[in-house]
């Protein structure tokens, strides 16, 4: 005999209560304290709970309305209902107007974030996260409040400023855990390794034309394949060519290793995390995009096993995406080099004495001179350029 | 059992909001005693589950203002430095399951707070909050999750009222807010103002009077 469910006396006073929002839908399995919905009433939102188990049969009072106290809002019965309708889990959304530090991705010109997801996006309940504002349409008092005259009203760019300026960092500021041990190892890195940089300029054109191409073929399953992922194949092909690059200083030894696992230096909120892709010697292009993909959304979700951040060979740090010409990187010990990836960009270059306009980038590394010497830095460099200028290489398993 | 207060200085929204959401689950479970979370926020607007998107006017957008979204009844309002923002988490025992009633409680400790820096302010029927004459002083939203009370109130010391200009507060679209600096010549310091407040909370919900209350 189906349930019914009416709206709750949640106070002495009340006589009428909104559902705002629907956490179950016709269709769905409910069981008892479950969440049914959220009520508000007055300035307080409330969830009702289930009492009874069973299949959401029907819903009789919609979102946004009113009913009154003891009035039937859902019927919940007994087994199968309609069918169950399939509703999106997103991942936990940031607010959408605040500027967040983008992790490593693509050294293309980036557009400017698009705003505001989707209708119909909701955190699961109890979830971390508020959840981004939606929709910017605009109701009747809205827009009479936005016509009162400019006179007597701030400027939205002095209110802009004074808001951003209160969102700065002031006064002193103690240190978070990473951000310490980030500060301890840089300290460390700069003091103990002899560092040496050597710089090379890339031709891009062709793999900029490679990462077209393949998002024309449609077979890219799972997410688009990026100049990113390109690289880090780039590196991993360049590694296992020249496997004294594959190396870190052991303390008057060194030690070469067979996997090579690329660390990928991530920027998050509170700073820097470099989660490592792992075994990038057996993994395919499309295989180190997906992993990579994987690695990038759980640095946004602050969600990494101590796995994942340990045994990297290897490091990539990226500020291309920032329209950075070209920079150098401190090294993370014991490894024995680090690769700093600037923007591509136009750039006039010298062929065969005319002048042309080529799309290149540039990149920095930076070595243990500890381990290795300029020269054996320069060939992996040469190798790496000539796999990115050359780069249907990097599809071939 | 004894109420904890937790001073979380300035605080982004966001994260304050993750602490809160913890404690909530911890409370529920009984496996911590009744907070009042003390916070300052960077610029931030919210919004309850059942407000009007547009009443915000664009105003995240234009301003560069973080918005969210979260589980609270009420409109749109404004958070940001110079305001006092507290988050009750506390459990509304079998005597107490009244929201109604806990949001009066919630404007009396306001009310009694004002009056301790000596502003004289109100309540006002059918509008819940705090008023002074006829500008606001105090908002209130509040979240009930098994019968534990998240989000809460927040109090104008020295905020900058602009903010609250660009949107359409408390779905009042020709609501006028104000703050203890506009009406008083030395308005308190935040930390001043969340003592007295926590004190003031404490006497009501655990019937403490002051002269029982540490310094």
């Amino acid at each position: 005999m189906p349930a019914q469910v009416t709206m709750p006396k949640l106070t002495d006073t009340m006589e009428e209560g909104t559902i705002v929002r629907w956490l179950k839908q016709v269709g769905d399995r409910v069981e008892v304290g479950d969440i049914l919905a959220e009520i508000e009433t007055d300035k307080a939102d409330m969830e009702l709970e289930a009492s009874e188990a069973g299949v959401m049969q029907e819903i009789k009072v919609n979102e946004g309305d009113t009913a009154p106290v003891g009035a039937v809002i859902a019927v919940i019965g007994a087994e199968r209902a309609a069918k169950a309708r399939t509703r999106e889990q997103p991942s936990p959304v940031q607010p959408v107007s605040n500027s967040v530090e983008e992790p490593t991705s693509p050294p293309e010109p980036q557009k400017a974030k698009p705003e505001a997801p989707v209708a119909k996006v909701e955190p699961p309940p109890g979830s971390k996260t508020g959840e981004a504002v939606l929709n910017r349409s605009r109701s009747p008092e809205a827009a009479r409040q936005a016509e009162r005259p400019a006179a007597g009203r701030e400027t939205d760019t002095a209110l802009r400023t004074r808001a951003s300026k209160a969102a700065a960092p002031h006064g002193r500021v103690e240190l978070s855990k990473m951000r310490l041990t980030i500060a301890k190892r840089m300290a460390e890195a700069k003091r103990e390794v002899p560092h040496f940089y050597v710089t090379s300029e890339i031709d891009m054109g062709e793999a900029v034309r490679l990462r077209e191409s393949l998002e024309a073929t449609g077979m890219l399953v799972g997410g688009p394949v990026s100049v990113t992922h390109l690289i880090i194949k780039a590196v991993a092909l360049a590694l296992q060519r020249h496997p004294r690059v594959n190396a870190a200083w052991d303390d008057g030894a060194i030690v070469y290793s067979e996997a090579i696992n690329i660390g990928i230096a991530t920027a998050v909120e509170d700073g820097l995390l470099v989660p490592v892709l792992r075994g990038c010697e057996e993994l395919s292009l499309a295989d180190i995009a997906s992993a990579a993909r994987e690695l990038n959304e759980k640095a946004k979700g602050g969600r990494f096993t101590s796995d994942e951040m340990l045994g990297a060979t290897f490091s990539i740090s990226n500020l291309g995406m920032l329209d950075v010409d070209e920079f150098s990187a401190v090294i993370n010990p014991p490894q024995a080099a680090i690769l700093a990836v600037g923007a591509i960009k136009e750039r006039a270059v010298a062929r065969a004495g005319q002048l042309a306009i080529a799309r290149t980038m540039r990149v920095t590394l930076s070595c243990d001179h500890r381990v290795l010497n300029g020269v054996e830095g320069a060939r992996f460099l040469e190798e790496l350029k000539r796999l990115l200028e050359n780069p249907v290489a990097l599809v071939m398993g | 059992m004894a109420l904890v207060v937790r001073d979380l200085g300035r605080l982004e929204y966001g994260r304050a909001l993750a602490q809160q959401e913890d404690c909530l689950a911890a409370r529920i479970a009984d496996q911590i005693p009744d907070q009042l979370f003390l916070v300052e926020h960077d610029p931030v607007y919210t919004l309850g589950r059942g407000a009007d998107a547009a009443e915000l006017c664009g105003a995240d957008v234009r301003l560069g203002v973080p918005a969210f979204r979260v589980s609270r009844g009420g409109g749109v309002t404004f958070h940001g430095p110079g305001q006092l923002v507290a988050y009750p988490i506390i459990k509304l025992g079998r005597a107490g399951r009244d929201v109604h009633r806990y949001m009066r409680q919630l404007e009396e400790v306001i009310i009694r707070t004002c009056a301790d820096f000596g502003v004289a302010a109100e309540r006002r029927a059918g509008a819940t909050g705090v008023w002074v004459g006829e500008a606001k002083i105090a908002s209130i939203g509040v979240g009930v999750r098994r019968w534990v009370t998240f989000h809460g109130l927040a109090l104008n010391i020295s905020t900058d009222l602009s903010f609250f200009r660009a949107i359409v507060p408390c779905r009042m679209p020709a609501l006028e807010m104000t703050s203890m600096a506009e009406l008083v010549a030395e308005a308190p310091t935040l930390p001043q103002a969340g003592a007295t407040l926590s004190t003031r909370f404490r006497e009501l919900f655990e019937g403490t009077t002051p002269a029982e209350v540490a310094a």
